[in-house]
């Protein structure tokens, strides 16, 4: 930006906000109702003089590939979506309660030392997720691409040891779109028509990600023939629909599998988890006082909740499962609330961060580009920012120091130390 | 004289170019520092946004204008289905669309007569309605039910976002609860100030302050997860721009009904990030994201610009014959030159230390024609120039030059595979005197750059014989 637009437009940088999802990054401004761009987690390479789409989930342990990826990553974001020079500049970064250090250390080597931003908050999406609500008490539900994560939120403090984790989630449901696909569909070229399995062509991700945005609904619920007295909706059966794979070639996809599709998160056929049983068990494991506060202000947040009437299907499977001899006595809560995201459920937790990125108070909640060039490691959330000063101190001790730590003593210093301060702060009010 | 032309690139085989990084890269992605006459990759650029343009008028947008129009074209329109660019479209009023508008007059003729006068002169001049519609899939602003427009660039309406209000709001919620936080500590600060100093002053202040603000602040406590604290409001008065719900919504009627031509697919909902419509008919014409100019500059000597392409000479495979296991096989290789000044180049067999890893694996040992070569200097109108004058003043081995015109030469070389299967790969060192890059440095005559071959597949041919 030259001189004189900072003259004019004052020299004030809006931080970016930047949500990297496992299918797809949110990018944006602090301070904005909805990100200026959603693309997906990807990067296109050359391989051998061919394009390759890669994702970074396929690259989570591997942090050399992934820091090169990501310096293709960011550098698109910044100068093809964005236009906005990093350096200097504030970020918030919305990450998941579960994500690998390997990706945030990659992450903040790539922002800190290549692009050179200012400071960095490494936000937690569901706490955004809460945020984004304007509440203090809510059971937030982020059911993304890879992973369904229940974590409770009571009275602003986190209850962290009730949180419940699985895979119930986006890509689920599509390797059970295919399944489905497979026995139910039909392919139709120009007048023959034959079963899917027999002309089963090439169903890539994408495909049917697009199949599941465009097809899934809940409208029938399949509890309804096992426990008619407990719903008394009247199934509303979805038309089938047909989908053009390539030039007269008709994928018909008829209107059951289109319900069944969430059956995948719903009624997983190997074990007794499912989204419901996940919400319950972590009620179950909630002081019984405030289960029925949290049972009324459920929120899901992420992709799925946007596949419509989700909320409806999630609510008609806890009345049952919370109805069954399972959980009948123990669990005491008879009804369930749901929240309805103030924005797109997609981008719920992007809205948190950028609400945080416009505070005033901003940079005491993030970390530094020098204290991350001095650590060269991005706390945990369980860190306060204190331990990782301290952390770079003690480092820079040693390494001033005659005796050079090993890298081993050195991480399993910090491994002990982050075991101890796991337990969840509940922040108490003094003064009173 | 035999023609030049660009590789074979069918067979995979391309040339990729060392970074003064040891990143490899095509020439295209690379840049050459005039300062320090060194190839840099992507990395070790420094990137700066400079200006914004439009990708499809080309015209220009001032850094704040772009920011307020949120980086978007202000006349460019694209295909909310295929992101084409679309076209306006001019009709007359006769159209059936505007059937309505023209019955009016008409009814008004009767009655005036001074009005039909006028009238066949309003239809030549004024009375043209624009819409918009895509070349490529036939989608039109009319489907979605936009109404005409006056003028051709007319203000096409665009998505609203209707929560913003709400987002605003929770924005001022938790901006007042900072405040209130910012408060609380700075009476913590005074209340250890008292005791510590004893002033009976600001002791009766902050004892005030502390009731009152106290008092608000009660119910004021902080989100924490782990040590990560965020304060949030009083609990009795959540931020209140949501309400929970006993009866969640279940999917409407319309989407079970419809065909999936009618309901958008993922890529089309992500270009309104603030809504993601699922109908067909809720979607908008998308305003052209802009582009940016970026300069760019050498991260080890800052404030040197540079280009690439005009500097480095270009090495194409253009001809590769089925690559027999341990013997010669002749390739032919161009190099072009891009500079305004005949170049003295050399190529010589790159050899490094086996320890290291090396970022390109040779397989093939290459044989380059070891004498020093000419290339003339690049002339735009000798692309015009059929003559072959030039050939014959160089006085070419036809040993080792196959074909030469303007700044281009056809070489050969002699490749060994060293490996019965996959690729041959190898790797050469371009050698070329820079005078003309840097006048008056005599020292920094010649620049060595590091050219990496992959001529593709070794054949199985001598496998059979």
């Amino acid at each position: 930006m030259s001189l004189l637009d900072n003259i004019v437009l004052g020299s004030e940088k809006v931080p970016v906000v930047l949500d990297i999802g496992a299918a797809y990054t949110k990018c944006g401004f602090a301070g904005e109702s909805c990100p200026r761009h959603i693309l997906p987690s990807s990067v296109v390479t050359c391989v051998d003089g061919k394009e390759k789409v890669v994702k970074f989930i396929d690259y989570a342990g591997n942090s050399q590939e992934l820091v090169k990826l990501l310096k293709r990553f960011i550098h698109n974001i910044f100068f093809k979506y964005l236009l906005v020079n990093p350096k200097d500049r504030r970020m918030v970064i919305v990450e998941s309660v579960l994500c690998p250090n390997t990706f945030k250390n990659s992450l903040a080597k790539v922002i800190f030392q290549h692009f050179e931003i200012q400071s960095a908050m490494f936000a937690p999406g569901h706490l955004m997720g809460l945020y984004s609500l304007g509440l203090t008490t809510a059971m937030i539900v982020d059911c993304g691409y890879s992973e369904a994560i229940v974590l409770p939120f009571y009275e602003t403090a986190s209850l962290f040891n009730c949180c419940q984790v699985s895979n119930l989630a986006g890509k689920v449901i599509n390797s059970h779109l295919e399944k489905l696909l497979l026995l139910y569909a039909s392919i139709t070229y120009g007048n023959e028509t034959k079963p899917f399995a027999a002309e089963r062509g090439p169903l890539t991700e994408d495909i049917l990600e697009e199949i599941k945005v465009k097809a899934c609904v809940s409208g029938h619920n399949p509890n309804y023939e096992d426990n008619a007295s407990e719903s008394t909706i009247k199934p509303l059966p979805a038309k089938p629909m047909k989908f053009h794979l390539g030039p007269s070639k008709v994928l018909t996809i008829p209107g059951e599998v289109r319900d069944k599709m969430l059956d995948a998160v719903f009624k997983p056929d190997c074990n007794d988890i499912s989204l419901a049983s996940m919400i319950i068990d972590c009620l179950l494991m909630c002081p019984i006082d405030i289960r029925k506060d949290l049972a009324a202000s459920i929120c899901v947040t992420g992709g799925c909740a946007a596949i419509p009437g989700f909320n409806w299907r999630l609510k008609e499977e806890l009345t049952v499962l919370a109805n069954s001899p399972r959980y009948k006595d123990e669990l005491c809560v008879k009804t369930f609330k749901f929240y309805e995201t103030v924005v797109h459920p997609n981008y719920t937790n992007w809205l948190g961060g950028s609400i945080c990125g416009i505070l005033e108070n901003l940079p005491d909640r993030s970390i530094s580009r020098e204290t991350f060039l001095k650590a060269e490691y991005v706390p945990d959330w369980t860190h306060s920012r204190k331990r990782l000063r301290s952390v770079a101190q003690a480092i820079m001790k040693k390494v001033s120091g005659e005796k050079t730590p090993s890298l081993a003593s050195v991480v399993s210093k910090i491994m002990t130390s982050s075991a101890k301060a796991k337990l969840p702060k509940v922040a108490i009010n003094d003064d009173s | 004289m035999a023609t030049i032309g660009i590789g074979p690139l069918a067979t995979g085989a391309h040339v990729l170019y060392s970074c003064s990084c040891k990143e490899l890269g095509e020439l295209e992605r690379m840049y050459f520092c005039r300062h320090c006459l060194k190839l840099r990759c992507i990395d070790c650029v420094s990137n700066e946004v400079e200006s914004f343009f439009c990708p499809t008028c080309l015209e220009s947008m001032p850094s704040a204008e772009a920011r307020q129009k949120r980086n978007r074209c202000s006349n460019c329109l694209e295909c909310p289905l295929c992101t084409n660019t679309l076209s306006v479209i001019a009709t007359a009023t006769d159209e059936p669309a505007t059937l309505d508008n023209d019955k009016e007059p008409e009814i008004e003729q009767k009655n005036d007569t001074d009005s039909k006068e006028n009238h066949p002169d309003k239809e030549d001049s004024e009375d043209k309605l624009y819409y918009l519609s895509c070349g490529f899939c036939r989608w039109t602003s009319r489907d979605i039910g936009l109404p005409d427009q006056q003028q051709s660039s007319g203000k096409w309406p665009e998505v609203e976002f209707q929560n913003a209000n709400k987002v605003n709001e929770l924005i001022e919620y938790y901006r007042g609860v900072e405040q209130l936080e910012r408060a609380e500590k700075d009476i913590k600060i005074h209340k250890r100030r008292r005791s510590t100093y004893m002033s009976i002053g600001t002791g009766k202040i902050s004892s005030f302050q502390r009731r009152s603000m106290h008092s608000r602040t009660s119910n004021a406590s902080a989100i924490s997860l782990g040590s990560f604290q965020i304060a949030t409001g009083q609990k009795p008065k959540d931020a209140g721009v949501s309400q929970s719900t006993e009866d969640p919504k279940r999917t409407s009627e319309d989407i079970l009904e419809v065909g999936s031509e009618q309901i958008t697919g993922l890529m089309q909902r992500l270009c309104f990030p603030s809504c993601q419509p699922s109908k067909v008919k809720d979607l908008m014409p998308i305003r052209k994201h802009l582009l940016a100019k970026k300069s760019q500059r050498c991260k080890i000597l800052i404030g040197m610009y540079f280009i690439n392409r005009q500097y480095t000479p270009r090495v194409i495979i253009t001809q590769v014959p089925d690559l027999l296991f341990n013997q010669e096989n002749k390739v032919t290789l161009t190099i072009i030159n891009p500079l305004d000044a005949s170049v003295k180049f050399i190529l010589s067999p790159l050899t490094l230390n086996e320890d290291k890893p090396v970022p390109f694996p040779q397989t093939a040992e290459i044989i380059p024609p070891e004498k020093e070569l000419i290339l003339s200097a690049k002339d735009d109108s000798a692309e015009f120039d059929y003559s072959e004058t030039a050939a014959s003043t160089f006085n070419d081995d036809p040993r080792i030059v196959l074909a030469r015109r303007a700044n281009r030469l056809s070489i050969y070389c002699r490749i060994i595979p060293k490996k019965a299967f996959g690729h041959v790969k190898c790797s050469v060192v371009l050698k070329y005197d820079g005078k003309s890059i840097k006048k008056g440095d005599a020292e920094a005559s010649w620049i060595e750059h590091h050219v990496h071959l992959n001529l593709g597949i070794v054949s199985t041919k001598h496998k059979q014989t």
